[in-house]
């Protein structure tokens, strides 16, 4: 009888545009099916690269929970299901980012994981205990220079004489390990470091919307993840006006969600501080929810608002139509914390889930 | 120039088999396959070309492919012609496994950019619902594990099979 066999080319072709859970399943083939899907960068690359699998991963506070949001059907969402989550002591656990279908969480044990969760792999970080009178600001996100994924670990000190210090380390997940970066926080007279105001990852840097002491004004500070070095922009908007402005990546675009003005405005070409544009505009005021993605055709975004206390109402809204459609979720916790939208990726599927 | 006279004049080529099996198509029509457009501009027109990779029944099967996708004489493809064409690509690759596979890697060595996206995708749908021994049937691979390593393995990934 003949056989066709298919050259290894054309497998990984056509096992690139399958979903995580086949996959996951089909090491099971053979060796050479396993190394490809375990250990191969260029398969798990190319495969992230054409993954269509989009997920919402949730967190309820009270208990803590981790919950997964099917999103392949954009009219109709899957019910979100509770996932078991790495970091056994739960309280005080939160979402630092995600990235390319890795989550990063920690807890305030000082302890922090590197999650995929949809094929239920992490990598626990070697703990760093924290320091007196200080205060650690995490950040998460790929390095695609070099292909790693780093997690940085800004410090900041408070000291007697009210003025702060920083110090920095980013842990490599290629060599799995924590070191001192030399580079200085580049502006040290910052009114606040809010919470808030945590780092975004977009392009490859991770960034910050400061408000300076001295007038007021806005600054955007950004860290390259591939150099290591920081950038300073700065932020064409009014300082007269003490505006709320947070930023947010979009679709790969960074972009800044003023909350007072209702506006989103976007940075068309990454780095140019002149290319700030108007995305568009709500008829009414955002809650401290930002925009999280946008629907495959590009023409809404999907975001929500907090219309009672503890109850959030999630919409697709219709950027050129202005119009919202409200998208329900089964099984959604009352108490839920910022979601985080994810990709199906096979990254970490090599983790030792118990190994330190 | 209408679009019947153009036809009237339309070049042909000969293809032949692995098998020697040759076949008649028109020179546009062939031009679908990135490879044979090279031969054809190389000046192998002449003559018949060789499709050494191919059976009979698999180039066949080809050359309907080309004859659907090629392109029209009078211009733009409309909407409706995309639609129709679209749903005979989905019966066209609805075939048995190794008729499938065979298509496959006949896109492949002869370019068929199309045709590849469409077998591949069909492939992918076929393994996406089929467990890991139907996986091997298809894809005529040996299971090189030990039972044992089979066993530890899929114990460490039990709920992909649930």
């Amino acid at each position: 009888m003949k056989t066709t066999h298919l050259p290894q080319e054309l497998i990984t072709q056509i096992l690139s545009i399958l979903p995580i859970k086949p996959l996951v399943r089909f090491q099971c083939v053979s060796k050479s099916w396993f190394a490809l899907i375990i250990n191969d960068s260029h398969f798990i690359n190319l495969h992230l690269s054409r993954s269509k699998e989009r997920i919402l991963i949730l967190a309820s506070s009270e208990p803590l929970d981790y919950l997964i949001v099917n999103l392949s059907n954009e009219d109709r969402f899957g019910e979100a299901v509770k996932i078991q989550h790495p970091l056994h002591h739960s309280e005080s656990n939160r979402i630092v980012d995600s990235c390319n279908g890795l989550v990063c969480i920690n807890n305030y044990n000082d302890e922090t994981v590197i999650w995929n969760p949809l094929i239920r792999k992490y990598k626990k970080l070697p703990t760093k205990p924290r320091e007196e009178l200080s205060h650690d600001h995490f950040a998460f996100g790929h390095d695609r220079v070099n292909d790693d994924y780093k997690v940085l670990r800004l410090v900041e000190f408070y000291r007697r004489d009210g003025r702060r210090k920083y110090s920095l380390e980013v842990y490599s997940l290629r060599e799995h390990s924590w070191r001192m970066v030399e580079e200085e926080w580049p502006i040290v007279e910052l009114s606040h470091f809010c919470y808030t105001c945590r780092a975004i990852f977009s392009n490859g840097a991770f960034h910050w919307m400061v408000t300076l002491v001295a007038d007021l004004k806005k600054v955007h500070v950004a860290f390259d993840l591939s150099t290591e070095k920081f950038r300073v922009h700065e932020f064409p908007v009014n300082s007269s006006i003490n505006l709320r402005v947070f930023l947010v990546d979009l679709g790969g675009w960074l972009c800044a969600v003023f909350q007072d003005l209702c506006e989103v405005w976007v940075m068309k070409e990454y780095g140019i501080v002149s290319s700030w544009t108007l995305l568009y505009a709500m008829e009414r005021a955002f809650t401290n929810y930002p925009p999280l993605v946008f629907s495959r055709d590009g023409e809404e975004v999907f975001t929500g608002e907090l219309i009672e206390s503890h109850l959030m109402e999630l919409y697709w809204y219709d950027i050129k139509k202005k119009t919202r459609r409200i998208v329900e979720i089964e099984n959604i916790p009352v108490d839920l914390i910022l979601p985080y939208f994810c990709v199906g990726s096979l990254l970490l599927l090599d983790a030792d889930n118990d190994k330190e | 120039m209408s679009s019947t006279l153009c036809c009237s004049f339309a070049k042909n080529v000969t293809l032949r088999s692995s098998d020697g099996q040759t076949f008649e198509v028109e020179e546009a029509a062939a031009q679908v396959s990135q490879t044979i457009k090279r031969m054809i501009e190389d000046g192998c027109t002449g003559s018949v070309i060789p499709v050494p990779n191919l059976t009979g029944p698999v180039l066949a099967l080809v050359i309907e492919y080309f004859k659907k996708h090629s392109p029209p004489s009078d211009g733009c493809p409309t909407a409706l012609l995309e639609m129709e064409i679209k749903d005979w690509d989905a019966k066209f690759v609805a075939v048995d496994n190794d008729t499938l596979l065979d298509l496959t890697l006949a896109a492949h060595y002869l370019e068929i950019q199309g045709l590849l996206d469409l077998t591949c995708h069909r492939v992918a749908d076929i393994l996406n619902d089929n467990s890991v021994e139907k996986i091997r049937e298809i894809f005529h691979i040996k299971n090189d594990f030990t039972p044992e390593e089979e066993a530890e393995e899929r114990s460490k990934i039990q709920w992909a099979f649930e």
